[in-house]
């Protein structure tokens, strides 16, 4: 797992590391997190199981870039119960 | 006539406890057997399993499941089995399982799949040890699942898995992560020995449906990509695709799964 950030970085490099990050941190655990860097803020996308995943989430990245905004887009998904069953033939 | 359930990255953890029975309340009203296609925890540690043990405890309908990746983060993966298996439920590596529905005979053969990409862009047993350590496991995985298939002689057959067998599914992800989201040899299995389903999950950002390259039925029952607690599938009818399919002889004169 990668430190905090400490210095200026290419967007991109923040997008990678920050996305490992997410998969790594045990506090969060999470590969399909999309992040996206943009004039020095993080956008964060994507669904968990729960509300206190999402705020993880938020916490995970803003210790990694400190210096950076941190919008959290991440979704809690409800899954209600199916309504209909596909016949396969 | 078999209503099969299906749903896979349940991710359950410490935090999951009274969250998901709700959501599995009513299975036994829509479906005849429940089917869970990996990543059923989210680190992989056993007392997320035993979270998830307890809390399909009373669904009321034989549950058979496969690990995923993330079923092996902590390195546990064999506490992560006993724990489901403590109450009942069915876990499959490499192996198949036969449950009688009605008088009707389901067959399912799991495995937990893995990466390596599909046909004209994938992996190989070439160069760098790892490299090679890599889609070797793959293809251990793919003969295990064509044997676990080929035992198989039921009504119903369905092959389940955490990684997808096709790119059809995977639609709506990054085409740089194909070769970690699954491998045309699962689809190769499944098309040599002969199915009428399979399941994976793994991919929360594709699509639900595909087909294999010899027709076979696929769906990626990724919670994120169904949207919904799990779907049902109902299976039976003249029209049925369990038999082997066009690739098998081909296959089977060539050697492999065997």
């Amino acid at each position: 797992m990668t430190g905090q950030l400490t210095r200026p970085a290419l967007d991109e490099y923040v997008e990678g590391h920050l996305h490992q990050r997410l998969a790594e941190d045990p506090r969060v655990s999470e590969q399909g997190i999309g992040v996206t860097v943009a004039e020095g803020e993080i956008y964060l996308t994507g669904v968990v199981g729960t509300a206190e995943r999402r705020d993880a989430i938020s916490v995970v990245a803003a210790e990694y870039a400190a210096e950076h905004q941190v919008h959290n887009g991440v979704t809690v998904g409800t899954f209600p119960e199916p309504t209909a069953e596909e016949a396969l033939t | 006539m078999i209503r099969v359930a299906a749903v896979g990255d349940v991710h359950a953890g410490t935090d999951s406890a009274g969250r998901l029975a709700p959501k599995f309340a009513h299975v036994s009203e829509h479906a005849d057997v429940l089917l869970l296609a990996g990543d059923l925890t989210r680190t992989g540690r056993r007392e997320e399993a035993a979270v998830l043990a307890a809390e399909l405890h009373c669904v009321g309908v034989p549950v058979i499941a496969v690990l995923g990746n993330h079923d092996y983060h902590s390195e546990c993966e064999g506490h992560v089995r006993f724990e489901l298996e403590e109450t009942g439920i069915t876990v499959l590596e490499g192996e198949s399982v036969v449950v009688d529905v009605h008088g009707e005979q389901l067959g399912v053969a799991g495995v937990k799949g893995f990466g390596g990409g599909f046909a004209g862009a994938c992996g190989s047993e070439f160069g760098e040890p790892e490299m090679k350590r890599y889609i070797r496991h793959t293809r251990e995985i793919a003969q295990q699942l064509t044997a676990a298939l080929t035992v198989l002689s039921t009504d119903i057959t369905v092959a389940l898995m955490h990684y997808s067998p096709v790119p059809d599914t995977l639609v709506g992800e990054r085409l740089e992560i194909y070769p970690f989201l699954g491998s045309y040899l699962l689809a190769e299995a499944v098309d040599a020995a002969g199915a009428d389903l399979v399941i994976h999950g793994h991919a929360h950002g594709g699509t639900e449906k595909g087909r294999t390259p010899g027709g076979v039925h696929v769906r990626n029952v990724a919670l994120p990509v169904l949207r919904k607690a799990y779907a049902v599938y109902r299976l039976g009818g003249a029209a049925r695709l369990s038999t082997p399919g066009p690739l098998a002889a081909e296959l089977s004169a060539a050697g492999v799964g065997r």
